[in-house]
């Protein structure tokens, strides 16, 4: 290059950011190379256009988020360009500084897998930088452990956030789905929402999704969810049938791990003085309650009601017999 | 290795509105709280004040930047005011991080409101990401870390899942580890005389003793591998059963002409295998994928000793 003096790149990039930040208006690529300098003057428009291309995608790989319009000029219609404030702006959530403190110790304990390792750093200098002492000061070891976290989370955080349809493979058939809800339960991920094409309620496991998640169109979204249902972990609760209570007695061995599992259970629980548990479950799926009270083999029993106990014992006895 | 461009631009789009916010800092601690070089920064800055603006780059238009007495002020228009929004990847990054240690052991007191705080500026995405890990017992988390981080000898009374033993052992724990959704104690079992790995939520007690241990060197990186097989069994699987080669590992799958498939599962203890027998039932015609001999007997067995509690 003959022009030993160019402006940085890096100063050319901020430029621009500020012109797109400070305009009412959006602006052409014409207008922004008269407004941001650094773009040489006696390059062909070509040129220029490439160098501005590059520009737009490295800065919207950022997550500057510059937005294209169509606008009308002289009869011809072309491309303009603008940031918008609430897309840009990180609204203040008012962390204290012992708050900032302590996501940062959760991010240097509880690594995330398969996501770009900078990621919990570059969202913490975001925040307003990292707590200048040591996180391992108060004694904590460097790390606990990690959670694996599919390629595909955030294009469904993002799909969530913005309300916006999915659609991708699982179980060899394409679906098309409303995220509501993605979580992280016993060692997997799932995505919970609205299947249209069975319209219905649905949850998928993350690890059985093939290939990637498309994003709909940004004018492809959905209502806001009345209730953001979670992926349904009760085996007995699968069903459609409308829900009869049983009593499963869980001996004390198994009571605290079960509870401790499913916190939710312990809210109409009952606990017995040598530590066993009274389970009061809603059941809508009998053959899944019979197979949570058998995943106990004899530390659980099902009490009530006679009926499903009845076919709990013919189960049993039918493999008894079995073998003869 | 040096930043690129667009990473410098990253960094100093977010560290201009700290600045704004908190005039006259020291250099220094910009540095510590932003993690980046000194030169680094007060280049970057002063390419800043020498080159930024808007049109018409009129003075009252610029970034202004002082550096004096090792000590840095921003004033600026209204552009760079606030730092940009997380990416969806740094958004899930760290409330996945924050969430999973909210499980883990005593997470400090301001976690939680953090964590609520971060994920209220995230929209409705940020109240709509669940992370579970585990599920152990608070007190046992904490005993177990406690024990860990002072090297003092552990009594825990453990529930074997897959053998369905229930023991109290005396463990010199070596490290507490979260791995695939669970949180694991990597320790030496003296009661066993060998090294072991306990799931945390099926530790029912722990109690950490006075006796201390001198630790043998670092404990290996985690290492477990749940995989232990003993046995092979052979299972045909049909809709109503499906569930398990979507459940367990399956191998050598086989297409049978009536729709069903022939699996091959291994099995790492009895117990393991009697619940899955029981909740078969009579469908999945188990077999010993060695032997080829039929597992009904071992299904018996089981199902005798479960309704012994119903006569």
């Amino acid at each position: 290059m003959a022009n030993e003096h160019r402006p940085e790149k890096f100063a050319r990039l901020l430029n621009l950011v500020a012109a797109l930040q400070a305009t009412t208006v959006p602006l052409t690529a014409d207008e922004l190379r008269s407004r941001v300098p650094g773009y040489p003057e006696d390059a062909s428009t070509a040129t220029f256009r490439r160098a501005f291309e590059r520009d737009k995608d490295e800065l919207r790989a950022i997550g500057v988020p510059i937005e294209t319009v169509s606008v009308e000029h002289h009869e011809e219609t072309s491309s303009a360009y603008r940031i918008r404030r609430d897309r840009y702006e990180l609204p203040d959530p008012g962390l204290t500084p012992e708050e900032l403190a302590a996501l940062q110790v959760a991010a240097t304990a509880v690594r995330i897998d398969g996501l770009d390792e900078d990621g919990a750093a570059d969202a913490l200098r975001k925040l307003g930088g990292v707590h200048p002492a040591d996180p391992s000061a108060d004694g904590r070891p460097a790390g606990w452990g990690s959670v694996a976290v599919p390629a595909t989370l955030p294009v469904l955080f993002e799909a969530v956030q913005d309300r916006r349809v999915v659609r991708f493979r699982h179980g060899g058939a394409l679906r098309t789905v409303e995220p509501h809800r993605v979580q992280f339960e016993r060692g997997h991920w799932y995505v919970s929402g609205h299947d249209r094409d069975r319209d219905a309620p649905r949850s998928f496991r993350l690890d059985r999704v093939s290939g990637d998640v498309e994003l709909g169109e940004p004018d492809e979204t959905f209502p806001a969810p009345e209730v953001a249902a979670a992926v349904r972990m009760r085996p007995w609760e699968f069903g459609d049938a409308p829900a009869v209570e049983a009593v499963v007695l869980l001996d004390p061995v198994a009571a605290g791990p079960a509870l401790a599992d499913d916190p939710g259970l312990a809210e109409d629980a009952v606990s017995l003085p040598d530590g066993s548990a009274e389970l009061h479950l809603r059941v809508s799926d009998t053959a899944g309650l019979r197979s949570f009270v058998l995943s106990f083999l004899d530390r659980a029993e099902l009490v009530a009601p006679p009926e499903l106990r009845a076919d709990l014992v013919s189960w049993l006895e039918g493999l008894v017999e079995g073998a003869a | 290795m040096t930043a690129t461009a667009s990473e410098r631009v990253e960094r100093v789009l977010a560290i201009l509105p700290w600045l704004i916010e908190h005039p006259d800092v020291p250099v220094g601690e910009v540095c510590r709280r932003f993690d980046v070089d000194r030169d680094d920064l007060v280049r970057d800055l002063e390419t800043v004040f020498m080159e930024v603006g808007v049109h018409p780059f009129t003075p009252d238009a610029r970034v202004d930047v002082v550096i004096d007495d090792d000590r840095v002020s921003v004033h600026l228009g209204d552009y760079f005011r606030r730092p940009l929004r997380l990416t969806p990847e740094e958004a899930v990054t760290l409330l996945a991080a924050g969430r999973a240690a909210l499980d883990g052991p005593e997470p400090p007191p301001a976690l939680a409101p953090a964590v609520d705080k971060l994920a209220a500026v995230l929209g409705a995405a940020g109240e709509r990401v669940d992370v579970r890990t585990g599920g152990a017992d608070p007190t046992v988390l904490a005993a177990v870390r406690r024990a860990v981080e002072e090297h003092r000898v552990l009594t825990i009374d453990y529930w074997s899942f897959g053998r369905d033993e229930f023991s109290r052992r005396e463990v010199e724990p070596a490290r507490l580890e979260l791995a695939d959704g669970h949180w694991y104690l990597r320790a030496h079992c003296r009661t066993a005389g060998a090294d072991r790995v306990f799931r945390v939520d099926r530790v029912v007690r722990a109690v950490v003793d006075d006796e201390s241990f001198a630790p043998v060197e670092a404990p290996d990186p985690f290492d477990f591998d749940p995989s232990v097989v003993d046995r092979s069994i052979a299972l045909v699987l049909g809709p109503s059963t499906e569930w398990v080669a979507e459940t367990y590992p399956v191998a050598d799958v086989v297409d049978l002409p009536d729709g069903r498939r022939r699996v091959v599962l291994g099995v790492t203890a009895t117990a393991w295998l009697e619940r899955l027998l029981l909740r078969l039932g009579a469908a999945g015609e188990p077999t010993d994928a060695d032997t080829g001999a039929s597992l009904a007997p071992v299904a018996s067995r089981a199902a005798d000793r479960v309704l012994q509690r119903y006569r």
